[in-house]
């Protein structure tokens, strides 16, 4: 910041959530001239252990590349890979105004309307010209129809690397999804953790889509199926996120996207949503057992695997026929 | 003698909630926690019935293992040979105590090779296949139902 004096931090607090970086949150103020300025900040620093190992570059580059796309995102200011000031690398963003939290976000009197906005933003994301937006070095298969193997393998590694004990489930959902694979025909930007709880939301409306940790290139369509995994149903009914029937939230999708979805294939990536979700409480669980992290969140998600393992169950038997 | 770790434990829960809870400023500090006391809660709850339930499990996956091998030596299938003999020999094994390590030990040699059975399964279309299939999934849906559920809160299938 050239040209500033009198910088005063103030505020400085530790936020829960984001899966692979520590968030914290103060305010700045600093003399620019004769007026006294300031400005909220989000710091994410690279934690001693995570639920996931991702590179912040990325995010960062990501945060970078989506300004003016219409995919609401904070400014990023500053990316420190030298771990010399703050112990671990960091990068910095705007603070933006809203509340995360799913109760907040499901109990909003704007629901309805948050529900409309978060698909329109989806469909968005989907349509964002990766090539012309330097985005080309995200992970990504050759082709569109490579994406579930490129998929299933990214997981699979993360699963034998991290798990603490045998998995009889997850490796017949991977036996599953490996026979089950679909033919893609779009390659895209994946947001890879697109669902309530990650988007801020502010005065009914959504003000930014967070944590992009688990961005890459691939099929749209594992984020419509994300969307829908049972684990954010935090409504406690069928809606998913949360907000609006699957039915609803595909026919929305298809209007904003001019896309038609394929039910099979939204299937087969749910399938992966909840192997990949349960893979990384499996990583956290390890994180922990080992005493890299402290974290009592990684203990308790390894106790959510039992529900996402039942749910996977259900999916990989009761599919009409397709086992 | 009293208190026995349960009730220590839940006594913990009781003074982390009473005397330190109330003090702590920080609402990360607060998440954490209450995390910690949920945590305390599953060792509680699965502190009785801990070594029970691997008794029972293990049992039970040995009659899996002896009826998986059964399948697999009347109806092989490509790379199942191995397999069929260290069935055979999990199934004729017993638990020679009731040391929780002793019993995890087993209860992953017997969990790895069932699931190498429900994957050698996949695309199987013959009735003892898909019979076999749907015996080693009920088994590990009960196993599931054994442990903490509902954890985020209710869900809704569908």
């Amino acid at each position: 910041m050239p040209g500033i004096r009198e910088l005063e931090v103030s505020q400085l607090r530790r936020i829960s959530g984001g899966a692979s970086r520590e968030t914290w949150a103060f305010d700045a103020t600093w003399k620019e001239g004769k007026a006294r300025a300031g400005r909220g900040y989000i710091l994410r620093r690279d934690p001693e252990a995570s639920l996931l190992e991702t590179d912040r570059d990325i995010e960062f580059r990501v945060y970078e590349a989506l300004q003016g796309s219409g995919v609401p995102v904070p400014e990023v200011y500053w990316l420190e890979n030298d771990p010399q000031w703050l112990d671990r690398p960091f990068f910095v963003m705007r603070r933006l105004k809203g509340d995360a939290s799913t109760g907040a976000v499901i109990g909003d009197s704007e629901a309805a309307a948050i529900a409309q906005e978060k698909v329109e933003i989806l469909a968005r994301i989907h349509a964002f010209d990766w090539k012309s937006g330097g985005l080309e070095t995200l992970r990504a298969p050759s082709t569109a129809a490579g994406s579930p193997g490129v998929e299933i393998a990214h997981w699979e590694r993360i699963m034998r690397e991290e798990a603490l004990e045998p998995q009889p489930v997850l490796e017949m959902a991977l036996a599953w999804l490996k026979a089950n694979k679909p033919a893609p025909q779009r390659l895209t930007v994946v947001h890879g953790d697109y669902r309530t709880g990650n988007l801020l939301v502010n005065g009914g409306k959504i003000s930014g889509v967070l944590d992009w940790e688990m961005v890459h290139l691939g099929d749209p369509l594992e984020d419509v199926a994300w969307v829908c995994v049972r684990s954010w149903r935090w409504a406690g009914d069928a809606r998913v996120g949360g907000l609006l029937s699957r039915d609803d939230f595909y026919r929305r999708y298809e209007e904003a996207s001019g896309t038609t979805i394929d039910r099979d294939a939204v299937y087969f990536w749910e399938v992966l949503g909840n192997l990949k979700l349960a893979t990384i409480f499996l990583t956290g669980a390890r994180s922990f057992v080992e005493g890299r992290s402290k974290d009592a969140m990684h203990a308790f998600t390894a106790h959510l695997n039992p529900d996402i393992e039942a749910e996977t169950l259900r999916l990989i038997t009761d599919q009409g026929g397709r086992s | 003698m009293r208190p026995n770790s349960a009730e220590l434990l839940q006594g913990i829960q009781g003074a982390l909630a009473t005397y330190i809870l109330p003090e702590v400023e920080s609402d990360y500090a607060k998440t954490e926690l209450m995390l910690v006391q949920m945590l305390l809660g599953v060792v509680v709850q699965g502190y009785d019935g801990a070594a029970q339930n691997l008794v029972d499990d293990n049992a039970a996956l040995r009659s899996l293992a002896g009826e998986a091998a059964q399948v697999l030596m009347t109806a092989p299938l490509a790379g199942s040979e191995a397999l069929v003999e260290e069935l055979g020999q999990l199934a004729g094994e017993t638990d020679a105590s009731v040391r929780l390590s002793e019993l995890t030990a087993a209860n992953d040699k017997l969990r790895d090779a069932i699931g190498r059975v429900g994957v050698l399964l996949q695309g199987g279309t013959s009735p003892e296949y898909i019979g076999l299939r749907t015996v080693i999934i009920e088994h590990l849906h009960r196993e599931l139902e054994r442990l903490p559920h509902d954890m985020m809160g209710p869900r809704s299938d569908g």
